[in-house]
């Protein structure tokens, strides 16, 4: 035995649950991270792009000759340059136009050696426009005299959704209480630090590599490749550290083949980077949606059936944004036991904005509407039958093992802990109480308690043929390990989940693990960081390709302890004795033995995981997610009735995680996810008028600050899920689903005011407690 | 369409105050005066016609912030918000100015923006403004032809518009000594803390027990200028301040305003709101907690 290891015994220990430090951090912190927005290739020409500023007009001509005479612009494009391309969700939509239907229209862009010569350039491209009537609301498109947005939709109609369980009139029939309501959920943005950017540059033999924020490095190739008129296997996505993205960056959007078509037709590299107002004016939304919901429940408390009928403002283009009503309508048929559902979702085409993916997919709109309608029951119940609050949500709520109308199998469910947990921590039922019956006094300051819930998937969602992701894992002779994996990141923790999850199975440091992804030509597909999958999916990934390493090393290791690779383990650097932790050999010395012999035996292992959920079918019938998770806040709120100002002081939230895997990426996901849909809630809201943006600029669009974040108090509650990586499951998007709703009954149980149509500024809330005060005299 | 790509000008470093004012009598409206730059930076990116950025960077004598019992508080160019926050004397004796002063924008912009650039962008929403409308001052201008004193009672004409001639140099700022009895106050309403006002509103009031000499009452967001409320001041001057006169004032005030509707509130609010902003800064004044926002 080498002396090294004499008498050295190593104890079992686990990582998992503990707080690991995100490897990028301390370079953000002090400002030296590189991002995509601070990179520079030689012989780079910076590219800009003319929008069009107006809703709806035909482009009678566009004189270019002005700017290109200007020194130091090499090329100017319109749309004439690129005939045929097509780009988006149905193909609606192109890198560059030939008529304006909304204000962020790409009519011309320019290549030119510095940032300042091509911002002049553009300011030297006449365009003579003649401006149509436009459409500016779902309801207005579909007026029969409307003007027809898209050529190939008639009647402005755009994506439409349908799912249909068990009998509704029955329903109703045998339903006490019938709620309905529209709730009108508005335009908000991601507001990404880093501003949306693309670098493209073609090589001699005509691949192009383009420097991408994106989120879905591989599938981006498919859907880049016909804007471009190019083979997707023709592209190389490279993702230098991005500046956020949250979803905004789930689609192609047309700077992008823009940079490439200025790339390939100079022969230079080209940098299109948006400053903020572009930023603001020229990136997706989250959908707005008009959501009228009906439920119904029984004088028992039983929820009876929910319809929700869903009209959505498509804007001038199809992106993500109105696909969200796959997701809506998992809530509407799974938040809560609820057995019978009608669900309809159609998108309306209009000259407004156009909406993307964001963090909550659908159901930050369908929750704040589904939410409320559940705290109405609690309260009529309470107010007629004396029942309890929480007994109305514990009477419906699933348990494990059971499936809903729409096939989603609830194998882990732990809604009922979540709601006893978050409950009993904040004293929710003596606080409500007391708050109800203080609303009715004289007073300008009022308390109000709220609680709201959800379920999302947590488990991936399978909307591609595959939800998968492949890891490739090497080890060197130093016991280094290199994780090749599919996942990219972009801020949301994965490269601190996977070293943790590496470092667990392999018994070496967190640190010594090094994570490549950000090389379409090097890393193995994934679908995209998307549905609170990464955990999830690169998570089994990795821990399965560390394990299969394991297995290898410990098989050579078990030849010269002789012992049986099963009674060995690594830990802290060795290959030790599993039951008494004594040290056989360090692991850099095993992996050099094993590499530098007569037939080398050298760590370079690979997996692919592909979660065991179903694909996402046409009838919206299947169990689409490995997992699914529920959460629970409670939020703790004081209006000022004289000035209309809600301050959350506090927020109680219980979640299922699963098992937590990274404690301190875990609380930092439910703080960013929590002041996501506090600014939805109260503050944030891009105010649109005849199509054109009013306020693009962070003075005028308000994301919560520091100041305005309250106390939270995090209660994780694990499931211990049987699919996910020790027991995980994904975590991202509750937070940021979940909390507005229970603002908006934490503001009701303090002023008696719902308030359907978010945000509750002081403004709104203000002038309701106005108008409740002279009705009430 | 934007394109939001600062233009070019040039920088001129002067560095005495002569030096400086013949910059300005050559370049006049072609040139812009530097001290914090919170405001210009980004007025320079929205095709503002400056050619010539003169900055105070190196011009000595423009950062004295000076309180004497027997002349008042004398503010350089060059002091920013920060110096104003850190200042004894002025939190003890022009408490309205240090309470803007503490919730103006954020630390970084703290440490750069200056009082009298505040004062000099004349937006009806600046707060260290609102303070020092109420407290009363002076400006020192000075130009080729010399110095001379405009209050700040006059300076101010339109939106971003004043009575500074386009060669004239902004010197300092004096504030008289506070009189006996004085009490003053600063409050504001935004929609995220770090932010710019959506109304504010200050007072000063000379008080002797519990009766009101003199009253100087200014709100801001409410019109084209900060605006001062002569009827408010009338119904203060010489009365009592109780309860039944704070609802009256409360209720007068919205006849003396003329909000608009803006991307940062509504006129409707502004004005059911600013009765409630009045009565609590008066009764900030009288009870005098600082940190009472």
């Amino acid at each position: 035995m080498a002396e090294d290891v004499a008498f050295k015994h190593i104890e079992k220990t686990s990582l998992i649950g503990k707080r690991i430090k995100k490897p990028d951090a301390p370079a953000k912190a002090i400002g030296k991270t590189r991002y995509i927005n601070d990179m520079v290739l030689p012989q780079m020409l910076y590219g800009k792009i003319l929008h069009a500023g107006r809703p709806h007009a035909e482009i009678i001509s566009i004189d270019t000759s002005e700017a290109e005479k200007l020194a130091g612009v090499h090329l100017v494009i319109t749309a004439k340059d690129t005939p045929d391309l097509k780009l988006g969700f149905v193909k609606d939509n192109a890198p560059l136009k030939s008529k304006v239907l909304c204000e962020r229209d790409e009519v011309a862009a320019v290549a030119a050696e510095s940032e300042a010569i091509a911002a002049a350039a553009i300011k030297l491209i006449k365009v003579s426009y003649k401006d149509l009537p436009g459409v500016f609301s779902a309801k207005d498109g579909l007026k029969k005299d409307a003007p027809q947005i898209q050529e190939n939709f008639p009647g402005n109609k755009s994506l439409k959704f349908k799912f249909k369980h068990g009998d509704l009139a029955e329903a109703e029939a045998g339903s006490d209480i019938i709620l309905d309501h529209v709730f009108n959920v508005h335009y908000v943005t991601h507001c990404c630090m880093g501003t949306s950017c693309a670098i493209a540059d073609f090589d001699h033999n005509g691949k192009l590599t383009i420097y991408s924020q994106t989120q879905y490095p591989y599938n981006y190739k498919m859907d880049l490749a016909p804007a471009l008129g190019i083979d997707p296997g023709d592209i190389r996505v490279i993702q230098p550290t991005t500046g956020g993205s949250f979803g905004a960056k789930l689609d192609v959007y047309p700077y992008e083949p823009v940079a490439a078509i200025l790339a390939q037709k100079t022969g230079r590299p080209v940098k299109v980077l948006f400053d903020r107002e572009e930023e603001f004016i020229n990136s997706p939304t989250r959908q707005p949606a008009a959501i009228h919901l009906r439920t119904g429940c029984t004088s028992d408390g039983i929820l009876t059936f929910r319809s929700a009928d869903v009209l959505m403002d498509n804007g001038a283009y199809t992106s993500w944004g109105p696909t969200v009503p796959v997701i809506m309508m998992r809530t509407v048929s799974g938040h809560y036991r609820v057995p019978v559902i009608d669900f309809k979702a159609q998108a309306v085409y209009s000259n407004n904005a156009y909406a993307g993916s964001f963090r909550g997919y659908g159901n930050v709109q369908m929750t704040y509407a589904t939410a409320q309608h559940m705290d109405m029951f609690a309260e009529e119940l309470s107010e007629k039958h004396g029942m309890d609050p929480i007994e109305f949500h514990l009477k419906n709520a699933q348990k494990s093992g059971e499936v809903t109308p729409q096939k989603s199998y609830l194998r882990e469910c732990v809604l009922a802990e979540c709601l006893t947990t978050a409950a009993a921590a904040s004293d929710y039922v003596n606080k409500h109480k007391t708050y109800t019956e203080a609303c009715t006094e004289e007073g300008r300051y009022k308390r109000g308690i709220g609680l709201a819930s959800s379920i999302h998937n947590a488990g991936g969602a399978k909307i591609h043929k595959s939800d998968g992701c492949g890891t490739i894992l090497k080890m060197d002779d130093y016991a280094r390990v290199t994780v090749i994996t599919g996942a990219s990141e972009i801020g949301q923790g994965i490269d601190a989940v996977i070293s943790q999850i590496v470092s667990e199975e392999l018994g070496v440091p967190p640190e010594h693990v090094t994570l490549v992804n950000n090389d379409s030509d090097i890393g193995p597909w994934d679908v995209g960081v998307h549905a609170s999958r990464t955990t999830f999916i690169a998570g089994n990934g990795a821990k399965r390709a560390a394990i299969k390493a394991k297995k290898q090393i410990l098989a050579a290791a078990s030849k010269q302890a002789n012992v049986t690779a099963e009674e060995l383990d690594l830990r802290g650097g060795y290959v030790v004795q599993d039951k008494d932790g004594a040290a056989v050999i360090r692991l850099d010395r095993m992996l050099r033995q094993m590499h530098f012999q007569p037939t080398p035996d050298v760590v370079m292992v690979s997996d692919y995981y592909e979660p065991n959920s179903e694909l996402e079918g046409k009838d919206h019938i299947s169990d689409h997610s490995a997992a699914y998770s529920h959460a629970v806040h409670i939020a703790e709120v004081v209006v000022d009735t004289y000035t209309g100002e809600v301050k959350v002081e506090k927020v109680t939230m219980a979640q299922d995680v699963g098992r937590v895997i990274n404690r301190m990426g875990l609380e930092a996901q439910m703080e960013g996810g929590l002041a996501f849909g506090l600014g939805f809630a109260l503050s944030e809201e891009m105010i649109f008028e005849e199509g054109r943006l009013l306020n693009p600029s962070f003075r005028d669009y308000k994301v919560p600050t520091a100041p305005e974040m309250p106390e939270i108090e995090m209660h994780f509650i694990e499931s211990d899920c049987e699919e996910g990586p020790y027991g995980a499951k994904g975590i991202a998007e509750l937070p940021t689903i979940v909390i507005a709703p229970a603002i908006a009954n934490a503001v009701y149980n303090a002023t008696g005011i719902r308030f359907l149509n978010p945000p509750m500024s002081p403004e709104k809330v203000a002038r309701a407690i106005w108008e409740k005060k002279q009705a009430d005299s | 369409m934007s394109s939001r790509v600062m233009r070019d000008f040039d920088l001129l470093l002067p560095e005495s105050i002569e030096e400086t004012i013949a910059l300005l009598a050559r370049h006049k409206d072609k040139s812009a005066v530097l001290a914090g730059g919170t405001d210009l930076l980004v007025a320079l990116k929205f095709d503002y016609s400056i050619d010539n950025v003169i900055s105070l960077a190196l011009v000595p004598g423009l950062d004295e912030l000076d309180f004497d019992p027997a002349r008042g508080l004398t503010i350089g160019a060059k002091v920013t918000i920060a110096d104003v926050l850190r200042s004894q004397d002025v939190k003890d004796n022009y408490p309205a100015l240090w309470q803007a002063a503490q919730v103006f924008a954020t630390p970084q912009l703290r440490n750069t923006a200056t009082v009298l650039g505040n004062i000099l962008r004349a937006s009806p929403a600046g707060d260290c403004s609102a303070a020092l409308y109420a407290t009363g001052g002076s400006l020192l201008l000075k130009n080729a032809k010399g110095c001379r004193n405009i209050d700040l009672d006059d300076f101010w004409i339109s939106y971003g518009v004043t009575a500074r001639c386009v060669d004239e140099l902004a010197i300092s700022l004096h504030v008289p000594v506070p009189a006996q009895g004085e009490k003053s106050a600063f409050r504001r309403m935004t929609r995220t803390t770090e932010d710019l006002s959506k109304i504010n509103a200050a007072v000063c009031l000379q008080m002797a027990g519990e009766t009101c000499h003199k009253a100087r009452v200014v709100m801001g967001c409410v019109g084209p200028t900060l605006l001062r409320l002569p009827k408010v001041e009338k119904m203060l001057a010489g009365a009592a301040v109780t309860p039944e006169l704070l609802r009256d004032i409360s209720n007068v005030v919205i006849s003396e305003i003329a909000p608009i509707d803006d991307q940062r509130s509504s006129a409707e609010y502004r004005n059911k709101v600013a009765g409630v902003l009045v009565k609590r800064v008066i009764e900030a004044a009288l009870n005098a907690k600082e940190n009472d926002q």
